[in-house]
């Protein structure tokens, strides 16, 4: 184990506590504890392919460094897979982890998590919970060909004071809530902050940076019976550097203003305003080197969704509209300054209706309307099908260039029988106009983004889903199988022969292929009892088909596995001891080995004969932890401690495989690099 | 293979906390052709050669007999057959001039593979070093070449550092990033402690070092550029030639720089 993983590994971790309680969404006036049982509404719910979660269910399964990181665990779930040890991304259903679209209180924020993406910026203390959709959605949502994951935050507590503070060796976090005004304003403020750049001060490693912020506010204002204020703020910020040579930094910023207001019954109406930025800044500088790399995605929209309640029916309806900003890069390599920055303007609207005509059935149907127009400014091409520019031109500032419209029906439905059983359907079609373009299969800050435009289309995938779900009659134990077929159009990839900075016009990068994956998957849940926790099993394939690559033939994409097992147990000791466990295991991975060799400018070089055709070897390990949890005699104050052991049985499993010769051409071997051992975790909570 | 991919090799070794070899049941391929062909201010060599399997590490000759290369400029009015040397080698006198266009033509067992590149004027060095740098706690070796610009063109450049006459570190750039001023490329070359460790990889006393820098073309740039990237990503490097002859064929001006390695004379950032 080399010595930046032992000192990571010594400066580990903190855990956090679970929420006792948590909040919905703002569709209802009042704050809704959640405690419908989670079996009947996995059976009842009209909308197929949606996890609807629980922040208490993602925050107990052991965390790498102890950090909980919801979006680590949303990788357990049936469906979706991690992209690798190094991220907290997530994929669905063979899309990818660009595809997912992800909103923070309903705001779009792009996560690149803390140290490059190795585990999230959501702090779980600032979250209630999260939805979600695999593909499948309601009309209300949009703009991510994957997957929606819809994150709410949760609100403070309006009875009393309190809070917490978690210390950890990585990181330490605190959070305070209360009622500003007595049973009308409440207020959550948390703040997380990493100890990695204080400890590295007293290091030979003294001149790097390793760290790590963010902080969430939530104001939650009831104006009267019928009228409700949300604000909702959050910003995330990294930096890692290496001494003065090489230095990363990425910043995210999301808020939202909302008003909820009640109509007669159960109709509301909620006016949302939203903002969000997503920066990267990167550079090297040594030895006369001097290279920066900037980018960014900014939103500002208003978000207008009625939901309207009519004895069986239910109506969601509105609009939304959005100005989009995307730096695909801005450069200075040398005395070469460029930059390529467009604008659009997004909008949208949409109706759902949801029908509940007898006990057994519930239908929901919907469409969206989607209208993208890329706007004038700066510089649009014309390319040839090398990638060359061939007509440049530029239109009035804010005009559009060209308008992308699409039409997006929804449909889903649940048949139940009776108590036990249910069998859902459904089909959407979703577009997305966000593209984003890496040379590697993860998420990191060098990844470039470009909008829908006169070149570029708008992805677009459909997708149609059948499952069965039985729960048993004391509702203790409940399965489900689901399948899928998705195909997506105009899929963005990079040409053969050219990485992100190869020029400053992306679209002269990248070639717009196809996409399809299908599979099925399995659940078993047990829900009650001192043991509790879920089995799942994902078979799946995903491929890709794009022109001029394996001579236009469908291929393996590279997130292409057959089998994924996951599974989460937790086991309630006694009153103070928690226990979870949790065992991962992946089949192997596509990926591209060469399949022969030649001389070329006297070096050996490799010939690719089939893209992503080998496996990479099988992926498992077993995590567990322990918590240790007690009330003071005052009963107001908690004390948590938390072990745990990510990797247990220590396996080295395959993150990186490269193929290296000897001098001379000879002895070609496949090396795998791996990213963790074991890792052990250590982190004290107090909640008062 | 090594090329001059900065920071790749020390991100895998700061990072990742174990490394091994794995076995992989590889799949048979039908050989390809292979050419390197040059024309410069000196002469034109071809190089004719098959591709081999990957688990095949014998010392077995690929290369290929009995073709027939012609040569040919308009500009010149030339067309000539080179000669065949034998071990895949087909050379001629023929001398690259500076501005003309030069085509190949390749014919190998009936089949024909053509190519096409346009000869540069000679490029200029200004200086070349070797420097340590440190990062974290690791002192790097890097080798740090600065080369004049052509002024007022498009200029690539194909740089290529041979350690005891065997081929050790390349690159390619374009002017892009100072046009008609002095232009950098760093070669990454080991660590000191691999150096201390006498790592079959590094530098040490007494090495000879030979400097390459070729002026190329766009053409053969677009194709030693992809090959500089695809080892990352995992793809061939574009096609050069036509009818799927792998390699490719270049006109250049190159200079050579000669130099003994020594520890003691290694800069210090």
């Amino acid at each position: 184990m080399n010595r930046l993983s032992i000192l990571l590994i010594a400066l580990l971790p903190v855990a956090a506590v679970a929420q006792d309680t948590t909040t919905v969404k703002g569709e209802q006036l009042q704050e809704v504890i959640v405690n419908a049982n989670n079996a009947q509404r996995r059976l009842g719910s009209v909308q197929i392919g949606a996890e609807q979660i629980q922040m208490k269910d993602l925050t107990s399964p052991p965390a790498l460094f102890g950090e909980v990181d919801v979006m680590r665990s949303v990788q357990l779930l049936p469906g979706v897979k991690s992209e690798s040890d190094a991220s907290s991304s997530f994929q669905v259903r063979g899309g990818r982890s660009a595809q997912n679209g992800i909103l923070y209180d309903e705001a779009p924020v792009y996560s690149i998590g803390h140290l490059a993406g190795l585990f999230s910026a959501f702090n779980d203390n600032a979250l209630a919970a999260a939805t979600l959709y695999k593909g499948l959605v309601p009309a209300q949502f949009g703009s991510a060909t994957a997957s929606v994951f819809d994150i709410i935050g949760r609100t403070g507590r309006t009875d009393r004071w309190g809070g917490n503070v978690s210390i950890g060796l990585l990181s330490a976090k605190g959070s305070i809530e209360g009622p500003v005004v007595k049973d009308k304003l409440g207020l959550l403020f948390n703040i997380r902050r990493s100890y990695a750049d204080l400890f590295l001060k007293m290091t030979d490693y003294r001149d790097n940076s390793l760290y790590f912020f963010d902080t969430n506010l939530k104001l939650d204002y009831k104006i009267n019976e019928r009228n409700r204020m949300f604000l909702s703020f959050f910003a995330s910020h990294d930096k890692t550097a290496l001494s003065e040579t090489a230095d990363m930094r990425w910043t995210n910023l999301a808020g939202s203003l909302s008003w909820l207001h009640q109509f007669r019954g159960q109709s509301t109406s909620q006016t949302t305003l939203f903002a969000s930025s997503y920066d990267t800044d990167n550079g090297i500088s040594f030895l006369g080197m001097n290279i920066a790399y900037l980018g960014h995605i900014r939103h500002a929209g208003l978000r207008q969704n009625f939901r309207l309640v009519f004895g069986k029916h239910e109506l969601n309806t509105g609009l939304q509209s959005m100005l989009t900003d995307v730096k695909s890069a801005e450069w200075t390599r040398w005395k070469n300054y460029e930059k390529e920055q467009r604008k659009a303007w997004d909008n949208s609207a949409w109706l759902n209706w949801q029908y509940t005509p007898v006990k057994q059935l519930s239908l929901s149907a919907g469409v969206r309307f989607t209208a993208f127009s890329a706007l004038g400014g700066p510089y649009y091409y014309e390319i040839d099908d090398k990638g060359n520019i061939t007509w440049i031109y530029q239109r009035s500032k804010n005009k559009p260039v060209k308008t992308h419209m699409t039409i997006e029906p929804r449909l889903s439905m649940v048949y139940q029988p009776t108590e036990q059983w249910s069998i859902k359907a459904g089909y959407s079609r979703i577009s997305q106009n966000i593209h984003a373009l890496r040379n590697q299969n993860t998420s990191t800050p060098f990844d470039r983004y470009t909008i829908s435009s006169n070149l570029v289309k708008p992805e677009v995938s459909d997708q149609v889903s059948l499952g069965l779900f039985y729960m048993t009659p004391t509702q203790d134990y409940d399965f489900s199988l689901e399948g899928y077929y998705r195909h997506v159009d105009n899929v963005l990839d990079y040409r053969d022969g050219v990485s992100f900075a190869s020029a400053i016009e992306i679209e002269r990068l990248v070639l717009a292929g196809e996409g399809r994956g299908y599979g099925a998957e399995f659940c078993a849940r047990k829900n009650t009892g001192r043991l509790t926790g879920w089995l799942s099993y994902t078979l799946s394939w995903s491929q890709t088909r794009i022109d001029g690559i394996s001579q236009g033939q469908w291929y393996d994409a590279n997130n292409d596995r057959r089998h994924d097992i996951n599974i989460v147990a937790t086991y309630q000791l006694n009153d103070a001891w928690t226990l979870n466990a949790t065992w991962v295991y992946n089949s192997g991975q596509a990926f591209t080995a060469p399949s022969a060799k030649y001389q070329i400018v006297d070096n050996f070089i490799y010939y690719y004969a089939e893209r992503n055709g080998y496996r990479a070897p099988d992926y498992h390990r077993l995590d567990v932890s322990a918590t240790w949890s007690k009330k003071l005699k005052s009963g107001k104050l908690t004390r948590e401690w938390s072990f745990g052991i990510y990797n247990l049985y220590n396996r080295y499993n395959p993150f990186l495989i490269r193929f290296e010769d000897s001098q001379y051409g000879r002895g070609t071997k496949a090396k795998q690099y791996s990213l963790f051992g074991i890792v052990p975790s250590v982190s004290f909570n107090l909640k008062f | 293979m090594k090329k001059s991919i900065l920071f790749l090799s020390s991100f895998i070794s700061l990072f990742c906390s174990c490394e091994k070899e794995i076995d992989i049941d590889y799949r048979e391929v039908n050989s390809l052709y292979v050419a390197e062909a040059s024309i410069t201010q000196d002469g034109t060599t071809v190089k004719l050669s098959k591709t081999q399997n990957i688990t095949d590490n014998s010392r077995q000759n690929h290369n290929i007999e009995g073709a027939t290369v012609v040569l040919s400029c308009k500009k010149w009015d030339i067309e000539e057959t080179l000669t065949e040397k034998g071990s895949g080698v087909y050379t001629s006198t023929l001398k690259g001039q500076p501005g003309a266009t030069y085509n190949i033509d390749i014919e190998i067992d009936g089949k024909h593979f053509t190519s096409s590149s346009t000869m540069q004027v000679a490029p200029v060095m200004n200086s070349f070093r070797f420097v340590w740098k440190k990062m974290l706690t690791e002192r790097f070796l890097f080798a740090d070449l600065r080369i004049q610009d052509t002024p007022d063109e498009n200029s690539y450049y194909f740089m290529h550092i041979y350690r005891n006459n065997v081929g050790y570190r390349w690159a390619v750039m374009n002017d892009e990033n100072n046009k008609n001023g002095e232009l950098q490329q760093l070669f990454q070359c080991t660590t000191e402690r691999d150096m201390d460790k006498g790592d079959s990889d590094a530098l040490q006393d007494g090495d000879n070092i030979r400097l390459e820098i070729r002026s190329i073309d766009k053409l053969s740039y677009d194709y030693l550029y992809s090959m500089q990237v695809m080892d990352n990503a995992g793809t061939n490097p574009i096609a050069n030639f036509t009818g799927g002859c792998l390699g490719y064929f270049s006109a250049y001006h190159i200079i050579t720089y000669r130099y003994t390695f020594r520890r003691n004379e290694v800069e210090e950032e």
